[in-house]
């Protein structure tokens, strides 16, 4: 222990550990450019940096340090089901010994929904106590809107008790009490933005201990005078907790609403496992032994959320389909960068109604003042064709040039050390140049760089002054210090100093996945952009790169900021998403779009949409104008696809089992609305881009359409598109549906194709086909059927 | 609402923020996926009868060591405690295709991918080290990983300090940062 020599003395290396003072100094700046010092010694470390050389040790070490931070979601798996299947049946077990009074609760207060309830199923497994654990947390919490009207019910698996099972018994400890916690978060648990676990509370601790003399912490001074602490083993768990300030925090109903969806995820994985395929892909994406089916392999920390497929639905039970338009075309990119890769992307990664969005269709230009055409079609469904597939249709009005409102775009771009890659900064850099064409004297655009050398890159600067605006471009590099988290606020604060009442005023956020923006709280960062976009200032995500990205969370962002998501995986895309998309995504022609289709029962028996898995609303949301939803830019095209199954037609047993998934539902009376011909009625609500009250449309469909191949050719490519999705998720609804059937079917429909788009789309229908297994596990993975659908 | 109720809501966040998080922690210190697995499923299991109010502040800290203690139990029943010494590893690592892959030239210069090279070299650590800077990377701090390591924070300065001068040092690292930085100069410079 002779290692607190002073510095004159240093540099002979004590036996024990080798330690020595020189060392210690040294470790002082690898400590600072990992972001570890308080600001005292900060401020001493920072002395030190008039040398070059420590200069150069501090950005090196951090460079790489940074790219460290990388390669952990290298290492990236997707939740274990078992792992949370344990921990409920062990908080079961706790609570048990803890309180008699839940397992007497009345029946009434925990019985829940029906859907809460099926949602329990396994549960009872782990026996009846857990069961109304949990349904008390689901059911008692008002549901949020995403998933009142989600269905996410799945067959129960017997298999799927025993690992859970045989863990726990692993790992008996005694059943401690839970004791009663006011607040339902927020004990530092949040993860910040980048998905790295932020301890805020043990942040705080850290900063308590620096105020206590003695072991607990040692500055920059103490290292080269102070005596040898004392081992400081148990002494952060020895101190009093110190989070008054995280108690509290989450208490009002947006934060229960946030946890009580937290908690319904929780619950939704807990269903997964009864899904086989499901729980297949898991055990694929695992690793553990894996398939030789070229899946893609969720490369390093890529996040897809899991979302589970829409289900049919019985028109009896529920004749409302509520949605908010999503017009994000990210998905498609990624399927197109996996299968470019020669891999099968993981099936949460395709979102079939981001497939669908990403194709222009030949819809009617609206008539008139209106923002948006309306087009409703149906035809035989290819894919089941005792089903009929009907395709609803938006398209928003073309603003020529001339017309265009002046932009005030200011652009937030990552410029991290992991943003170096060919496909990232550059990428970026490259779309911005080719965006930088387009503007003129109107258009304001600003840069602003943040997670690296951060700060104000171009003040906000007239279209008309190209140069400068792509010298600014130019100068744009990854890497380099981490100084300033103003990041977003700034962006903000440039895009409201150059505010066009009446123009287009938009953030647009670039970035690989380090989300560090200045906020690491999500929910600030959330209410942050929510505020920004109600005061007209919206926000588009655009995610490039591999191996870092955070899917979801840029999905999500996007949507609290009222804007698009894409995902740029070349040039050819960044062309599309700076030039054809964000002058289109530029001008909102109507905002806070949502689409409610209501089925006619007398007609159809069931439905199901195909997508939009993340943008259900509640059916009360449709009329509820304070609720957010998507937007429609100029030029937009919006589709999406419903699967009916037609009362009467629904026997026909030349597509398999019709009524497979509707429940028959109660007999009821039906309302003298119903004696209707009409299949259904599209009822569009949007506001105008200035207005706070919105605007309802209805269109009718009375039409059942006819075979499949005399439907329209965007109908058909829709279908193709959609098949295609289906196939990449392994899903039970592909029916018929083939590869091979999906090339044919998408090249007799490529209508005039102009960007060749859906030429593309070809290319990738043959790679899939080439890695998709030929055969798999019996009744896991469908076998190659005769391609006869189409018909 | 009657209690029990609302309380497991903190642990279900705790699973959905550290499972990565520990998992991938686990798994560097036991090379072994199930017992990694068991090893994150012990801290939470465990966790489910901690007392919130007694933990506020310090989950992670906390779910770390008790995951690592859990670890350590598997190791020194296999023999293998001296792993996490500071001296060079002993075990062979998962990684070891990756670890290949760094010693081929040809391979890195097609991907020329400074992350891929660094999880190899990080495999080839002292364990110590390699630990102190996995810990670091999962977001905690000096003070934490103290706290999880039981080792004093100027120790765990020190081998984060060892862990990353070796892996800057490393020729191919060196030149890849250096291309990365030299790559910023030229660019400010060619437009200023």
């Amino acid at each position: 222990m002779t290692d607190r020599q002073p510095p004159a003395a240093a540099s002979l290396p004590t036996p024990d550990d080798r330690r020595d003072a020189t060392e210690e100094r040294a470790a002082l700046l690898t400590a600072y450019a990992l972001g570890q010092l308080d600001a005292a010694d900060r401020s001493a470390v920072e002395r030190l940096l008039a040398d070059p050389d420590a200069r150069r040790v501090v950005e090196e070490t951090r460079a790489v340090a940074e790219a460290l931070r990388a390669t952990r979601r290298l290492d990236a798996a997707p939740p274990s089901t078992d792992l949370r299947r344990a921990v409920v049946a062990a908080l079961a077990r706790a609570t048990e010994s803890a309180s008699e009074e839940v397992a007497d609760r009345p029946p009434a207060t925990v019985s829940g929904t029906p859907r809460a309830r099926r949602r329990l199923g396994w549960l009872t497994l782990s026996g009846a106590l857990a069961a109304s654990l949990l349904v008390g947390l689901v059911a008692t919490r008002e549901s949020p809107s995403l998933l009142a009207e989600r269905e996410v019910v799945l067959p129960r698996s017997s298999s799927t008790g025993q690992p859970a099972a045989k863990r726990i018994a692993a790992t008996d400890g005694p059943a401690g009490q839970l004791e009663r916690a006011g607040d339902i978060a927020g004990s530092g648990l949040a993860a910040d933005a980048n998905g790295v676990p932020q301890a805020r509370g043990g942040g705080e601790l850290a900063e308590k201990a620096a105020t206590v003399p003695g072991p607990g912490r040692r500055n920059a001074a103490d290292i080269a005078t102070s005596a040898p602490p004392a081992p400081a083993l148990d002494l952060a768990l020895a101190m009093p907790a110190t989070a008054e300030r995280q108690r509290g925090l989450l208490r009002d109903g947006a934060d229960a609403d946030r946890f009580a969806r937290k908690a319904a995820t929780a619950v939704d994985r807990l269903d997964a496992p009864g899904d086989e395929a499901r729980e297949r892909g898991l055990r694929e994406q695992l690793g553990v032994a894996r398939p030789a089916n070229g899946r893609g392999d969720m490369p390093s920390g890529e996040r897809y959320a899991t979302f589970f497929e829409n289900r049919f639905r019985s028109t009896a039970d529920a004749p409302l389909s509520t949605f908010s338009i999503d017009v994000d075309t990210a998905s498609y990119a990624l399927v197109r960068r996996f299968l470019s890769g020669g891999q099968l992307p993981p099936p949460d990664a395709v979102r079939l109604e981001e497939l669908l969005n990403y194709f222009s269709y030949d819809d009617p230009a609206p008539a008139g003042d209106d923002p948006f055409s309306v087009t409703v079609e149906a035809a035989t469904c290819p894919w089941r064709p005792g089903h009929r597939l009907v395709r609803v249709g938006l398209r928003g009005r073309d603003v020529p040039r001339t017309e265009r409102p002046a932009g005030n775009l200011v652009f937030l771009v990552d410029v991290s050390g992991s943003m170096a890659a060919d496909d990232k900064l550059p990428l970026v850099k490259q779309g911005l140049t080719m965006l930088v064409e387009e503007l003129d004297e109107n258009d304001r655009v600003a840069i602003v760089t943040y997670a690296g050398d951060a700060g104000l890159r171009l003040p906000s600067t007239s279209g008309a002054e190209k140069g400068a605006i792509l010298a600014a471009i130019e100068s744009l590099t990854s890497g380099g210090g981490t100084h300033g988290s103003a990041g977003i606020e700034l962006a903000y604060a440039q895009a409201a100093e150059h505010f066009v009442r009446g123009g287009v005023n938009r953030v647009i956020l670039a970035t690989d996945g380090d989300l560090n923006v200045g906020i690491t709280d999500d929910r600030a960062l959330a209410n942050l952009i929510t505020a920004k976009a109600a005061g007209g200032t919206f926000l588009t995500v655009l995610g490039v790169g591999s191996g870092n990205l955070q899917d979801e969370k840029l999905e999500t962002i996007a949507a609290h900021g009222n804007g698009i998501y894409a995902y740029l995986d070349g040039a050819r895309e960044a062309r599309k998403v700076f030039v054809e998309q964000l002058t289109g995504s530029t001008i909102t022609i109507a905002k806070d779009v949502k689409i409610q289709v209501e089925f006619n029962p007398a007609v159809v028996a069931s439905w199901r949409q195909l997508g939009y898995e993340n943008r259900l609303l509640a059916a009360r949301d449709f009329r509820d104008d304070t609720k957010d939803a998507g937007d429609i830019g100029a030029g937009h095209a919006v589709t999406a696809l419903y699967e009916v199954a037609l009362v009467g037609e629904a026997d026909d047993q030349s597509g398999g089992e019709p009524l497979k998934y509707a429940a028959p539902g109660e007999p009821r009376d039906r309302p003298a609305a119903a004696v209707s011909p009409d299949l259904l009625t599209v009822k569009l609500r949007f506001k105008r881009p200035d207005g706070d009250t919105s605007t309802l449309r209805e269109v009718p469909l009375a039409e059942r359409g006819g075979a499949f191949t005399a439907a329209s050719a965007d109908l058909r490519f829709a279908a193709a598109v959609a098949g295609f999705g289906m196939l990449l998720r392994d899903s039970e609804h592909a029916g018929d549906a083939t590869y091979g059937w999906v090339a044919a079917t998408a090249s007799k429909a490529l209508g005039a194709d102009a960007g060749g788009w859906r030429t593309e789309f070809l290319d990738l229908v043959r790679r899939a086909e080439s890695l998709a297994p030929r055969v798999g596990p019996p009744g896991v993975t469908p076998l190659p059927r005769p391609a006869s659908p189409a018909r | 609402m009657p209690h029990g109720g609302e309380p497991q809501a903190w642990v279900l966040e705790a699973v959905e923020a550290y499972e990565a998080p520990l998992s991938r922690y686990a798994r560097h210190l036991l090379d072994d996926f199930d017992l990694a697995a068991d090893a994150v499923q012990h801290a939470f299991v465990t966790l489910c009868c901690e007392s919130r109010e007694r933990l506020e502040g310090r989950v992670a800290p906390w779910l770390f060591r008790v995951c690592r203690n859990r670890a350590l139990d598997h190791l020194r029943r296999a023999g293998r405690e001296h792993t996490l010494g500071d001296g060079p590893p002993t075990s062979p690592h998962a990684d070891g295709p990756v670890t290949a892959a760094a010693d081929d030239p040809a391979m890195l210069a097609e991907r020329a991918d400074l992350a891929a090279l660094l999880r190899g070299l990080l495999a080839d650590l002292p364990a110590a080290q390699r630990e102190t800077i996995d810990l670091w990377c999962e977001g905690l701090t000096y003070r934490q990983i103290a706290e999880v390591t039981g080792r004093q924070e100027g120790h765990v300065r020190v081998l984060a300090h060892r862990g990353l001068t070796s892996l800057r040092g490393h020729p191919r690292v060196r030149s890849l940062v250096t291309h990365e930085r030299t790559g910023v100069a030229d660019a400010s410079a060619s437009t200023s």
